[in-house]
């Protein structure tokens, strides 16, 4: 499945698609098969048993949140190359919580400092109890399906959200 | 808890969906050596006899038929016992299991974690006896450990040593392997070159109807 020789992931693998950032530098990237409607099915289970804020979007496991963010669902993208693409493409951290805007990035770090998930942003209402953000999000998680969520409610193994990003322009 | 009751909550799809829950093969192997069924293993790999049970295990699982279409269930099962064997096992077993894995199909994590053992096999000189013991490690591992030795990954003196024998396991002069290496992705592939020209035709074709390299002419004419 994944790309076995020589350069796997680029663009003289039949596994992948030709993929790159504004800059013209190529991400490699895996397009991944179809798990097994048993093996989705518990995935959901694990994902919303327990948790009613979460929504089930899409039961796939073609894809992974980078590729979701980055390349139309269409392909997995090894999150090592998340800095590269946000610099190529002039992505520019948000420093306050309401400037988040429908179609930001939430990037979240693992334990060891690592991006180990991606999310976007789709509503962000003022939290009028504690002076907050309710911050929604749209994120692949892994392999085990698309879901809406806070932000902050993931699975342990996923991280801890770090910084937004947005890539608007407003000249 | 026995190993074998490790091992069925190990092929479980519930230890399956937290692992895959990895957006990447680093992230992969962190949650798999966090994971409590994967530390339970590794302890019960320390009693006699348990790692050439795991080891069989995934000789077993590697040889069992998947659905086309979809991943193979055991992908993730295969991973957890190659790295619990990676970390307790002497290189011969690991060669022998990581080779059986190699052959498993249509997995995502293993064939990684396979290769890379592979090369480990290689470099201590294991696969000299895999082979002399008539071990059967697919192709495409070999021909990547080849194109690893050819771009300086692995690069030792011991390991250039056995670029020999890995050309006689493809069945290869070094010509044609050099050659080979330079046009990846065409082992195996009857005819690539004229897949690609079917290819380039084909976006010439949607070019042309689409009619987006006139309307483009048309938008500079105007």
């Amino acid at each position: 499945m994944a790309g076995m020789l020589i350069n796997p992931g680029g663009e003289s693998d039949r596994e992948s698609i030709r993929l790159a950032t504004s800059k013209n530098t190529l991400i490699p990237n895996f397009r991944r098969g179809e798990r097994t409607p048993a093996a989705l099915k518990e995935a959901m289970k694990l994902a919303l048993d327990g948790h009613p804020d979460r929504r089930l979007r899409s039961l796939t496991s073609k894809y992974n949140c980078i590729g979701m963010a980055f390349a139309n669902r269409r392909t997995c993208i090894e999150p090592d190359y998340v800095p590269l693409i946000l610099r190529e493409d002039e992505y520019e951290e948000i420093a306050l919580y309401a400037d988040v805007l429908p179609g930001d990035l939430v990037i979240y770090h693992d334990a060891y400092g690592d991006v180990s998930h991606v999310a976007v942003a789709v509503s962000n209402e003022p939290d009028l109890t504690s002076g907050g953000s309710n911050i929604r999000v749209l994120s692949q998680w892994g392999s085990d399906g698309e879901y809406l969520h806070d932000y902050r409610d993931v699975p342990p193994f996923l991280g801890k959200p770090v910084k937004f990003y947005s890539e608007r322009r407003r000249a | 808890m026995e190993l074998q009751e490790v091992m069925q909550k190990i092929e479980d799809h519930r230890f399956s969906a937290e692992v895959n829950l990895a957006a990447g093969s680093k992230a992969f192997s962190r949650i798999l050596q966090n994971h409590e069924m994967f530390r339970a293993l590794l302890e019960l790999a320390k009693e006699p006899g348990a790692v050439e049970t795991i080891a069989k295990r995934v000789i077993d699982l590697s040889g069992r038929q998947v659905d086309p279409q979809y991943e193979n269930v055991f992908d993730a099962a295969l991973s957890a016992y190659l790295t619990a064997l990676r970390d307790t096992a002497k290189p011969e077993l690991i060669a022998e299991a990581s080779s059986a894995a190699a052959a498993a199909r249509n997995c995502w994590w293993t064939p990684g974690l396979s290769r890379e053992l592979l090369v480990r096999a290689l470099a201590t000189g294991v696969v000299a006896q895999t082979a002399a013991t008539g071990m059967k490690i697919p192709q495409e591992h070999f021909t990547k450990i080849w194109s690893d030795m050819v771009n300086g990954l692995a690069s030792s003196s011991a390991q250039r040593n056995q670029k020999t024998q890995i050309l006689f396991h493809l069945g290869l002069s070094n010509k044609k392997a050099a050659t080979q290496s330079l046009m990846p992705n065409n082992f195996g592939n009857p005819s690539p070159n004229r897949r690609q020209r079917e290819k380039h035709r084909d976006l010439r074709a949607i070019h042309s109807k689409s009619g987006v390299r006139r309307g483009a002419r048309r938008l500079v004419h105007a």
